[in-house]
């Protein structure tokens, strides 16, 4: 969906422009005619004043030699009857459509910033922005932080790769495209922020506009946010350099939807060496979405990873993980998981496992995780102490979160769980706390008496 | 800040042209990224490139153009040529059809770049020595012919790549020094490094006096 372009060049498909003025309204007690333009199937909303059809006016006589008494006549008294506006409204109407008939081949930059093609048409779009970027562009590069940008910008430059150079942009050095490809090429983290409803007041929606990314030669990191993850059109590069993928509130229903966004078909093969595969990719952070599950096929498009969040999804059950040979960090907050069966044959050496809000009553397949460090199982069920036991046993947990379950309620809930970790009780930190001095003589006198009682009992 | 994209004094424009599959994009990335592509794809439209390079203890930053070499982009590959201090014209010397259309890409570039922008003819692929189409000796003379700068290349290996992008560079900033070309012309194609609030300068430069928006 190519937007205006201003090109006289008979290759470029030109399209036309419309304008209209539907109606005038009320702002702030001063009368705004409420202008419809178009161009092909895209048409926005602007509102100006009377005073500012007259500045554009001026410039036009001076600069493009248009007749003084194009432009409908000031009025000074009883400028507020509703009959004058709707005059002025209809002779207003018809001067734009005179002006845009006359200059119709190449739009000043006047008119075109009277009607703010700088905010939807291709051209302009990039235009403001290499000019930005001229100013502040390097400040952003150094400064190393994420660049935020949205769909409609991403599209403007993909579309403005193909298209012929303005003679605007050569002119002027602060517009000149060179600008945007050189900070776009500098950039290593990239959100992509999306939004499904209508763009300003236009009838755009950002989400509904592809892009591609092979301008970003040095990206790490991309996050789409609430973006619409298959508009983007090609991934190739990006399959080969990217580090951490995030996709935030985009609806999806599948890990695939993203790792093979740029394919129509999204029922792939399990293979092993797929040429979807992001291979060198360790973090894929797909929260908030509306997963059910995990696709094995998916699994295998990233060999490399370390860190996955699934949080804010609806998955039921851990599947398909265990081919992640790297795995490190699990989130799997958040979502509908009663049961965890013998978890040690589905994940591979997992380091972190997160799994606050959840439904889970116990944890009894987590016994022979024996990597885990850190485990989070806040806000569940938990309601039996014997169902910590196993975990208290596993040799390298450091951080155990209970907080939120029924189980913290018991009377003496902190020293009768610091007591399961027996000597280590000194090395964990129980809800986000270590052990107190007081709690430990507690665990230690605890520990002595079932000690001494073994030994009776042996006896 | 002595590295990074932003410590140089001069910007020099080039740009890179010739027919399709001549290895265009190839050059400009073993040039930009020290590595051969090797599945490149057609460009679409025109690919963009930097690389700061040294010439006569400046900072020199290239802004290499990469144009595509279809017939269906002819338009958007003429409309870059206007203020390029550099043309990269490429051939193939594995197709005598990529050398036998040469002088159209050369009538382009004279007609539709500024008298001063330097033109360097390269004939890539010099790795296939056993498929060559054309030879050293003609290619060397039609350059002497239209007065071009003349290397063969290969993008593949490497060989002679950085030496096309540099002796352009020297010879443009050669005619700087001798009053050629006038850094303030619109279409020069070189400019001082933009001096805005916020930008850094690089250490020892000539004072560049602030480029207006060239009206």
């Amino acid at each position: 969906m190519a937007l205006y372009v201003f090109s006289k060049s008979r290759d470029v498909s030109q399209q036309k422009v419309d304008v209209c003025i539907p109606f005038a309204e009320k702002e702030e007690e001063c009368t705004v005619y409420v202008i419809k333009v178009s161009v092909g199937e895209i048409w926005w909303l602007v509102k100006q004043r009377y005073k500012n059809f007259d500045l554009l006016h001026q410039q036009l006589v001076l600069n493009h030699g248009l007749r003084k008494d194009l432009l409908p006549a000031k009025k000074i008294i009883g400028n507020k009857d509703p009959e004058f506006i709707e005059r002025r409204r209809s002779d207003l109407e018809i001067y734009l459509k005179k002006i845009v008939q006359f200059l119709e081949k190449a739009l000043p930059l006047e008119v075109c910033s009277f009607f703010e093609f700088e905010e939807y048409e291709v051209y302009s779009l990039v235009r403001k922005l290499a000019a930005e970027l001229y100013v502040n562009g390097e400040t952003k590069i150094l400064s190393g932080k994420t660049i935020s940008m949205n769909p409609l910008q991403l599209h403007a430059v993909t579309q403005k790769i193909q298209l012929p150079r303005s003679p605007v942009e050569q002119l002027n050095k602060e517009q000149d495209f060179a600008h945007v490809l050189d900070f776009l090429a500098n950039i290593e983290s990239l959100e992509i922020v999306g939004n499904r409803d209508f763009y300003r007041n236009s009838n755009l929606i950002l989400n509904n506009l592809p892009f591609d990314l092979s301008a970003f030669k040095s990206l790490k990191h991309l996050c789409f946010n609430g973006a619409n993850v298959s508009s983007l059109i090609c991934a190739r590069s990006l399959r080969t350099s990217l580090e951490t993928l995030s996709a935030h509130s985009c609806g999806l229903k599948s890990m695939l939807e993203v790792l093979v966004c740029d394919s129509v078909h999204k029922n792939l093969e399990i293979k092993v060496d797929s040429p979807y595969a992001w291979r060198e990719l360790v973090s894929l952070d797909l929260s908030e979405n509306n997963m059910t599950e995990v696709s094995p096929a998916a699994v295998c498009l990233v060999p490399k990873l370390r860190r996955l969040c699934l949080n804010c999804n609806a998955l039921e059950s851990v599947t398909n993980l265990s081919s992640l040979s790297a795995l490190e960090e699990l989130n799997l907050s958040n979502n509908r998981i009663r049961q965890l069966p013998d978890l040690h044959t589905k994940l591979g050496n997992v380091k972190s496992l997160l799994l606050a809000q959840n439904r889970l009553t116990n944890l009894d397949g987590l016994g022979k995780l024996y990597g885990l460090v850190t485990l989070d199982v806040r806000s569940n069920k938990i309601a039996d102490l014997e169902t910590i036991r196993p975990v208290a046993a596993l040799p390298c947990l450091e951080e155990l979160t209970l907080t939120g379950n029924p189980v913290t309620t018991v009377l003496d809930f902190r020293t009768k769980v610091l007591t399961m970790f027996g000597n280590r009780a000194s090395e964990v930190s129980l809800d986000n706390e270590k052990a107190m001095q007081k709690e430990l003589d507690t665990v230690a006198v605890l520990l002595a008496l079932s000690n001494s009682a073994k030994k009776l009992s042996i006896k | 800040m002595s590295a990074g994209p932003y410590n140089y004094s001069y910007i020099f424009k080039y740009i890179i042209i010739g027919d399709m599959g001549v290895g265009k994009s190839c050059l400009l990335h073993q040039f930009t990224e020290k590595k051969f592509m090797a599945d490149c794809p057609h460009t679409i439209g025109v690919e963009f490139g930097t690389r700061i390079i040294e010439v006569a203890g400046q900072k020199i930053k290239l802004q290499i153009w990469d144009t595509a070499g279809q017939e269906r982009f002819r338009a958007v590959t003429r409309s870059y040529y206007r203020g390029a201090a550099g043309a990269l014209l490429v051939y193939d010397i594995t197709r005598r059809s990529t050398y036998n259309h040469l002088s159209s890409w050369l009538s382009d570039a004279r007609n539709l770049t500024n008298p001063n922008t330097v033109i360097f003819l390269i004939g890539n692929k010099s790795d296939l020595e056993a498929q060559r189409d054309v030879t050293y000796e003609e290619a060397k003379q039609f350059a002497e012919e239209n007065e071009l700068l003349f290397i063969e290349a290969s993008a593949k290996t490497g060989d002679n790549v950085e030496d096309a992008f540099l002796e352009t560079a020297k010879k443009i900033y050669q005619n700087i020094q001798d009053g050629s070309l006038d850094l303030n012309a619109a279409e020069s194609g070189v400019q001082h490094k933009p001096l805005q609030p916020g930008r850094s300068q690089p250490q020892n430069t000539p004072n560049p006096t602030k480029e207006g928006c060239a009206c």
